[in-house]
């Protein structure tokens, strides 16, 4: 019976890391992983669900299985029973109804929040609440040519935080990301960056000053625009300056992280 | 097995009770799966989805391989093998199990069901629990992300190696020492017989990723809970503070539960905080966290976790303490 879990798990993960909707909660890269990791167990649990029984009649090597879950079943009830006498934990968990652990139905939660709720990427609450991180970096070669030059958020934080906007004076940037209110009634350009998946998601902002177009929360703008020195130098937590000089409304990008 | 005992077939009827709820439940979610949705639309809700299916969607794989690679262990291996390589003494194998964690570079999802695989196969627990702390901990994938989150700081990457691996032999030593066989679950290691090699690999495998995949989703409730309501706020209220800020990031770290190869980054932002007390966050972070302690109590039983959790917390904030204090 609970193979079919594994198999509308495995199901569910093969379909979002082909339609694409895996890229709202990991990292590109993580794609084969999760598509090799979801044929395995859609192969796992069919060729289970054909030895339990589900799909043909018993042959010997399935009731070799049943005999030896039985004796394995017997084993951990006699466990959970001293267990239980002595007053400790009762319900570990491992109630083994319909041959398995009560605690796995519980993977049908990922199952359902994939297929039927499809969270989206994370967003405006996230950035305003998650960690800030100009992250570090010792070699910064000349910015991209072009006018302007399109680079990404995080890329420009870099730049404007650890080595003075010294790279990005007298240049125009244009930057896309989306909107996040600040406390003071402005915004920040926001973007962010995953290094495995949606919880340790990195935030990458910079403060939009001379903003004259009205804008909201998790609206994606692309934002052309110079640097000027504000917001704090050489840390991480810094958010640095950008005096806008145009506003584009934009779609979500299919990638919303950089 | 012509004639099903009564048991049996109570058991099946138990089996067609949830299938049918099953069925019923998909049908009460495909028509009203509009509404549903709507319901997640609010911002705390959405980010809460978005980081729990997240967590156990990048879980999974890392969950799958340790699955796999233990059902290997017990298909494959002969349990002769590790008498081989391991000392006999416990104490004795500890350290070459804890410096055997180099080479996993793996995460923690996967080291949960492989150490249990490894004590199935005989390998004594003081030196599968080693391996267990060390492997997410000082692989070369984890150092190389520190070193790149802390470019003004390169002792923190010797400092996280050193704290790791001091944690992992001290814990593996007091199992050896202290620990009672009887706290582990019998593992569930399904009876052999009439099985071939790739039976009992399906068998084995099935069984722990129904067992550790649950539990994985009940840490990443939690986790995703966590993460989405504990203002930040609270942090830089203690931040100041030495000895409050080390235990504030020993919690954030159990609370969080984010990957090994990650938490380096996640480490250099806080930057309200001193070195010591974000070393802290990056030692404990891949030993003791919510979904950790998840899968630990799915594959060896709670009587385990709740020994073995708080006790690697406390080890592990008291070195990584002493170690800061030293090098940093």
């Amino acid at each position: 019976m609970q193979a079919l879990i594994v198999v509308l798990l495995g199901g569910a993960m093969v379909r979002i890391s082909l339609d694409g909707t895996y890229l709202r909660y990991l990292k590109p890269v993580m794609f084969w992983f999760l598509l090799a990791a979801g044929i395995f167990l859609v192969g796992l649990g069919l060729t289970a669900a054909w030895f339990d029984g589900l799909l043909r009649k018993p042959t010997p090597e399935r009731a070799a299985t049943e005999q030896a879950d039985e004796r394995l079943d017997a084993h951990l009830d006699g466990h959970a029973h001293e267990v239980g006498s002595h007053g400790i934990q009762i319900d570990d968990g491992h109630g083994h109804g319909a041959g398995g652990p009560r605690v796995a139905w519980l993977l049908l939660l990922p199952v359902l929040g994939v297929l039927f709720v499809v969270p989206p990427a994370l967003g405006a609450y996230a950035a305003d609440r998650g960690s800030v991180a100009a992250k570090p970096s010792d070699v910064l070669p000349d910015l991209a040519p072009g006018d302007p030059a399109a680079i990404p958020v995080a890329e420009y934080v870099t730049r404007a935080v650890w080595d003075a906007g010294r790279t990005l004076e007298g240049r125009t940037v244009e930057l896309t990301g989306f909107a996040v209110a600040r406390d003071d009634g402005g915004f920040d350009l926001a973007r962010l960056s995953l290094t495995c998946c949606a919880a340790d998601a990195l935030a990458a902002k910079v403060q939009l000053k001379n903003l004259d177009t009205p804008v909201v929360s998790d609206q994606w703008l692309t934002i052309t625009g110079r640097w000027i020195p504000g917001g704090g130098f050489d840390s991480p937590s810094a958010v640095p300056w950008l005096e806008v000089a145009s506003v584009e409304s934009i779609e979500a990008p299919e990638q919303t992280y950089e | 097995m012509s004639a099903p005992a009564p048991e049996r077939t109570s058991r099946r009827f138990r089996g067609i009770g949830s299938l049918e709820l099953l069925v019923g439940g998909l049908i009460v979610l495909i028509v009203g799966q509009r509404w549903i949705a709507e319901w997640f639309q609010a911002p705390a809700l959405a980010t809460f989805t978005t980081i729990f299916v997240s967590i156990v969607l990048q879980a999974l794989p890392f969950l799958v391989l340790g699955v796999i690679l233990s059902a290997c262990v017990a298909a494959f291996v002969p349990p002769s093998f590790f008498a081989k390589v391991l000392p006999k003494n416990s104490a004795a194998a500890v350290p070459v199990a804890a410096g055997a964690g180099v080479f996993l570079p793996g995460c923690e999802c996967a080291s949960v069901p492989l150490a249990g695989g490894l004590m199935a196969r005989g390998v004594t627990p003081a030196a599968a629990l080693a391996f267990l702390l060390s492997a997410p901990a000082i692989n070369p994938i984890v150092l190389a992300s520190t070193a790149v989150a802390f470019p003004n700081d390169p002792e923190m990457v010797l400092a996280r190696f050193l704290a790791s691996l001091a944690v992992a032999l001290i814990m593996g030593w007091l199992w050896a020492a202290r620990g009672k066989g009887e706290w582990i679950k019998p593992l569930r290691r399904p009876d052999t017989e009439g099985l071939s090699s790739w039976g009992v690999f399906r068998v084995s495998a099935q069984h722990d990723l129904l067992h550790a995949g649950g539990f994985l989703v009940v840490g990443g409730l939690a986790a995703a809970v966590l993460n989405t309501v504990v203002p930040r706020e609270w942090l830089d209220a203690v931040a100041s503070n030495p000895v409050l800020s080390i235990f504030a990031l020993a919690v954030l770290a159990v609370i969080l539960a984010i990957c090994s190869e990650a938490d380096a980054f996640v480490a250099a932002s806080l930057t309200q905080f001193s070195l010591t007390s974000r070393l802290v966050f990056l030692v404990v972070g891949p030993m003791v966290d919510v979904k950790l302690i998840s899968l630990q109590a799915g594959i060896f039983g709670r009587r385990f976790a709740a020994r073995f959790a708080p006790t690697t917390f406390v080890v592990a904030v008291l070195m990584a303490s002493a170690v800061g204090w030293w090098l940093l």
